[in-house]
């Protein structure tokens, strides 16, 4: 068995969102897109995904300055790693091998 | 001769008013200046007209904010509470005030699982212990 890196459907479109938005990945941001695309997640739980990724060497994050229109707080960005675009790129050629396969049998069949 | 109604009127008079009114002067504005504060006067109308021009800012609930905070780590404290406010004013505009709100709520309660369970499992039984009493207290 290979030792790749598979993730979840839902680490996969934070990973996907955090692609697409960066280098300005941060909850709400990332929160926003997902919900642009039809998902919806509360704050907490996707920062549970999060730093489980983070765990998972899949990204890194760190913090802005503090800003104004967020009551002083500052933001935690998150940034892709390789290992990051590893995985999608595993859960992606799964996806198609999956959907592909049924056609190729139907077609060779 | 009544005091009350005839000496002690005639002897304050106009003259008493003056002194009345010139002892609160002093007492609101002169001596605080002397004293080296802002009188409390200055203050009340600098924060009235501060009030006037600046609408106050659209924030979502503070318990919200509050108990988002204690459900969450440390280190993500205030990157959460600062996303929940960053986003609150779009909802408001979308949603109106009443809808935000019940947005911001669900966002609390359906935090609050992934959090605790988060929690658990990457602390053990102390974490939880420690969590349960920082919820609590």
């Amino acid at each position: 068995m290979s030792n790749e890196l598979y993730i979840g459907e839902f680490e996969e479109l934070v990973l996907l969102a955090i692609l697409h938005l960066s280098p300005n990945a941060y909850g709400a941001s990332i929160q926003e897109a997902l919900e642009d695309a039809g998902r919806k997640v509360a704050i907490g739980a996707l920062y549970t995904t999060l730093s489980r990724l983070e765990d998972k060497g899949l990204l890194t994050s760190s913090f802005s300055e503090p800003i104004e229109a967020r009551g002083g707080r500052p933001k935690k960005l998150f940034k892709l790693e390789g290992e990051g675009e590893q995985a999608l790129q595993n859960a992606n050629r799964v996806r198609v091998n999956l959907t592909t396969r049924p056609r190729l049998a139907l077609e060779g069949g | 001769m009544n005091l009350t109604e005839g000496l002690l009127p005639s002897l304050v008079g106009d003259a008493g008013w003056g002194l009345a009114i010139i002892g609160l002067v002093m007492a609101f504005v002169a001596f605080p200046i002397v004293l080296g504060e802002t009188p409390r006067l200055f203050r009340f109308l600098k924060s009235r007209r501060k009030a006037n021009s600046d609408p106050k800012p659209v924030q979502p609930s503070r318990n919200a904010e509050l108990l988002l905070s204690v459900l969450a780590r440390r280190d993500e404290q205030e990157a959460i509470v600062g996303d929940l406010i960053e986003r609150y004013p779009k909802k408001v505009e979308r949603l109106g005030k009443r809808r935000a709100n019940l947005w911001v709520w669900a966002q609390v309660i359906h935090s609050a699982w992934p959090l605790f369970k988060r929690a658990i499992t990457t602390g053990g039984i102390l974490a939880a212990a420690n969590y349960l009493r920082k919820l609590l207290s």
